[in-house]
């Protein structure tokens, strides 16, 4: 009897596996609509080391999101492979003498693939949405940034969305009012935040949309097709697609896999086209053809709080500039692709009325690593401060490559500043970033990333008074040029540039407010075969419209 | 034996309770925030802290915590892995994989176990003893991480690259789930092959040397009867015990197994939340976690008493 109830237990335990393999296979075809047919052809294979978060332009927040929501959506204008801009879902635009009102005509025969037209009505509920304080969408803020009618107002609480600068014409015209002229305004339409969305659809499907890919709806290249979550999703090329001749992948593959190594070895086995390489890895594989280092457009710097006893010092801060080997840095405690920044504006980020990148034209020294100058500063600043020895408090974020960084910086500053003694704090972000907000810090590691394609997003950082400014620092001349770069001079391209020049010499050559260290950046593997995946240091990370993948 | 498993039942109730009260004041203390991001205004956090009710007292949070998760199995949304995603979907189609794998790696590692555990027994102090033994140190000692990430290179990428063929699939494949589940099963059965075998080679080798045994080889019952109708019943019991230390042991290697081999499981679902904060899935997945090993404990219980007539008894069976 005993025998019979043991061998019935192990039975349904076998059965039980067998059951669940069984629904497993169900559930994978289920979520497919129609996946037999449609994965013929050759799709880019991508690995990718984080689960997709959100498909909702609205939610997203992160680079994965932006580049999958991209390939599915597009913009009024979207960017080009050498970072210009070219008209999308627009056709064309006219802005006013005053710069403060852009009118676009969308182009005609844009279809959702339900067979629904793109409409100026589209940009304005999405527009609308991201303000929506129900929605809460962390990038709301950006609506102030495009300088928008109204956005300040709207997200203070103090007005409804439905006041937002935006108005459809007619199904064709669409008008933006903006509150002070903006120079990179229409570069901002190729963000996601600022795509169309078929408001009917989104009404309908309330909270489910974007939770899978029958609660989405696409006009761009690309149509996500199947999405099993934590595991990886599927795009195919979208035939209603307005400019579908152009795209000539077959679609996109991605594969969750959050080991680096066995990431690495797929790659080595053919199974995948694009992986990115982790630090540990990027030795290994340096020297494969299918090696691509790509910048990223983050700047980590040394923040010194201005107003500590110490650091209020100019020379203090020289000192910092110059006492760390950020070559170091890059080369031993990174290695993934980051390159030293000796300044704020990073490479790549923004080009100029000459044609040329703003880093191109510019002085590239201002944080050299150089241990005469830092020790002569060092010297200065302690006579001038009447001590012979300090002892100072870096914060940092509680994450493994971080706490490296720290422990380096305090090693070179302890070595090459006599009697300089440095103690660190480790926090969670979060708690970090309260405490350097609020001034109760007196050196801190931070990074910033840009939100538009211009110098002043990380210009305006340091304004008096501002809340991500978090050395605190004020200088009049400063708030004078950078300000009148985004009003007075908006107008002037070349006056306004050379502006913001003067601005970055004047933060780090003469006051020395921060210390840059490195600007981000990754190392890639990318099936030699593979062509035309563009990568972008601002905005959306990688566009795969133009993918090509030979035989 | 209804009235054991009955009682049984309710403290199990009650140890839920405990564990999901514990849980929920624990969160409340973590450092940190799910809402990370440098660009996040203050009026902005307060927003996202509005729509996710986290600014009600606490009392209130956990009040209704609870009553969601006892009428509706709610668990709220994810912050930042899925955004507004219900947990409980999250979980639902991630944990049947993991348990599949679980369940495959206990059967295999302990079927297997046993087997070692038995030849090792009968041939006791010989060559085949040794290599147990040996197998049995090496097995438990090895990282999980390095045991799996060398299967996946040697048998999933050497082999294909020296044969031609995927015969292992480099990752789980979710169009050939039975096929890719066998490195990760094999991988995650390691420990419970060689925990089993040691310990069970311990107990037979005791039970193998008693008077009943004796008696029936005097009978003449042939070895495998001998193994079979007598030892092994008598021998499991303390191997059982460990089933419950064993189930906990697959689920935190099946950690690092989920992570190697690319399975969207729970136990990757759970690294990843505590690492960025998710509160509701580390909440959700620690629940079922204990739900699952308090049911493991039941099952254990009851199956003492199928083996072991004398608890049955014991505890007011017929």
């Amino acid at each position: 009897m005993k025998r019979v109830i043991a061998i019935i237990l192990m039975m349904v335990m076998v059965l039980g596996i067998v059951g669940c393999n069984n629904s497993e296979n169900n559930a994978a075809q289920g979520t497919e609509g129609g996946n037999e047919a449609a994965t013929e052809g050759r799709f880019l294979r991508i690995a990718t080391d984080v689960a997709l978060p959100a498909m909702d332009q609205h939610v997203a927040t992160d680079g994965l999101s932006f580049d999958v929501i991209t390939a599915t959506i597009e913009g009024l204008y979207m960017t080009a492979a050498d970072g210009s801009l070219y008209p999308a879902i627009a056709e064309s635009h006219e802005m006013s003498n005053d710069g403060m009102t852009y009118t676009f005509k969308i182009r005609k025969g844009v279809q959702w693939n339900n067979g629904d037209t793109v409409t100026a009505n589209d940009f304005v509920f999405s527009w609308k949405r991201l303000v929506d304080p129900e929605v809460a969408s962390d990038y709301s803020f950006i609506a102030e940034v495009a300088g928008i009618k109204n956005a300040s107002t709207i997200l203070a609480g103090e007005a409804d969305k439905s006041e937002l600068g935006v108005t459809a014409e007619d199904d064709d015209t669409l008008v933006i009012e903006l509150e002070r002229p903006v120079p990179y305004f229409l570069s901002l339409t190729a963000f996601p935040t600022f795509f169309p969305l078929n408001e009917k659809f989104v009404t309908e499907k309330g909270a489910d949309f974007g939770q899978t890919p029958e609660d989405l709806l696409a006009c761009g290249p690309y149509k996500m097709i199947e999405w099993n979550k934590g595991y990886g999703f599927k795009l195919v090329k979208n035939t209603d697609y307005y400019d579908a001749e152009a795209v000539k992948a077959d679609g996109l593959e991605y594969r969750v896999i959050k080991d680096s190594q066995t990431a690495a070895l797929k790659f080595d086995s053919d199974e995948i086209d694009v992986v990115k390489l982790s630090s540990e890895l990027v030795d290994n594989y340096k020297e494969n053809e299918a090696y691509q280092q790509i910048d990223a457009s983050y700047v980590w710097y040394i923040a010194p709080n201005n107003n500590d006893e110490i650091f209020s010092n100019v020379n203090a801060r020289k000192a910092l500039q110059h006492a760390v080997n950020k070559d170091n840095i890059v080369d031993n405690i990174l290695n993934d692709g980051s390159t030293v920044a000796n300044f704020i504006v990073p490479t790549s980020l923004a080009t100029g009325p000459d044609g040329k990148d703003f880093r191109e034209t510019s002085k590239n020294d201002y944080s050299v690593y150089d241990l005469e100058m830092a020790k002569e500063a060092w010297e200065t600043a302690k006579s001038e401060l009447g001590i012979s020895e300090a002892s100072i408090e870096i914060v940092f974020d509680d994450a493994d490559t971080v706490k490296k960084m720290a422990e380096f910086i305090q090693a070179e500053l302890e070595t090459n500043l006599e009697g300089l003694t440095v103690s660190l704090k480790a926090q969670p972000k979060k708690n970090r970033l309260d405490l350097m907000r609020t001034g109760e810090y007196q050196v801190g590691l931070t990074r910033w990333g840009p939100d538009y394609a211009d110098p002043l997003t990380y210009l305006e950082l340091f304004l008096t008074g501002g809340a991500n400014n978090y050395p605190n620092f004020e200088n009049e001349t400063y708030d004078a040029l950078t300000i009148s770069s985004s009003t007075t001079l908006a107008g002037e391209p070349e006056a306004r540039w050379e502006a913001m020049k003067e601005a970055e010499d004047l933060l780090l050559a003469q006051e020395a407010a921060i210390a840059p260290l490195y600007q981000a950046g990754y190392s890639y593997l990318i099936n030699t075969k593979v062509s035309g995946i563009e990568p972008h240091a601002i905005g959306v990370p990688f566009i795969y419209k133009n993918v090509q993948i030979a035989e | 034996m209804i009235k054991y498993i009955g009682r049984r039942l309710l403290i199990s109730a009650v140890t839920l309770f405990v564990i999901m009260t514990i849980l929920f004041l624990l969160l409340q203390f973590l450092p940190g925030s799910p809402f990370n991001d440098e660009k996040l205004s203050d009026m902005q956090i307060e927003l996202l802290n509005e729509k996710y009710g986290l600014n009600e007292p606490k009392s209130t949070q956990y009040a209704l915590f609870l009553k969601n998760i006892i009428t509706k199995g709610d668990f709220g949304v994810s912050y930042t892995i899925e955004k507004n995603a219900e947990v409980s979907t999250m979980i639902q189609a991630r944990f049947p994989i993991s348990i599949r794998l679980g369940l495959q790696a206990l059967a295999f590692g302990s079927i297997i176990g046993v087997v070692l555990a038995s030849i090792a027994a009968l041939k006791r102090n010989s060559i085949w003893d040794t290599a147990t033994t040996i197998f049995a140190v090496i097995g438990i000692s090895i990282p999980s991480y390095v045991f799996a990430l060398g299967l996946v290179y040697f048998l999933g990428y050497k082999l294909t690259k020296a044969t031609g063929m995927a015969i292992f699939p480099l990752t789980y494949d979710i169009y050939d789930p039975v096929r890719s589940s066998i490195l990760p099963t094999v991988a995650l059965a390691m420990f419970v092959i060689a925990t089993v075998a040691r310990f069970m080679r311990t107990e037979l080798v005791e039970v193998l040397g008693s008077d009943y045994i004796l008696l029936a080889e005097a009978k003449g019952l042939s070895a495998s009867k001998v193994i079979f109708r007598h030892s092994i019943r008598n021998a499991l019991i303390p191997v059982v015990t460990i089933l419950g230390p064993l189930t906990v042991s697959l689920m935190t290697g099946s950690l690092v197994i989920e992570r190697v081999f690319g399975i969207p499981g729970i136990g990757d679902l759970l690294v990843t939340a505590i690492s960025v904060n998710d509160l509701n899935v580390i909440i959700a997945v620690a629940f079922f976690y204990s739900l699952f090993y308090i049911a493991m404990q039941l099952f254990i219980d009851i199956l003492y008493g199928i083996i072991d007539p004398r608890i049955r008894v014991a505890k007011g069976g017929k």
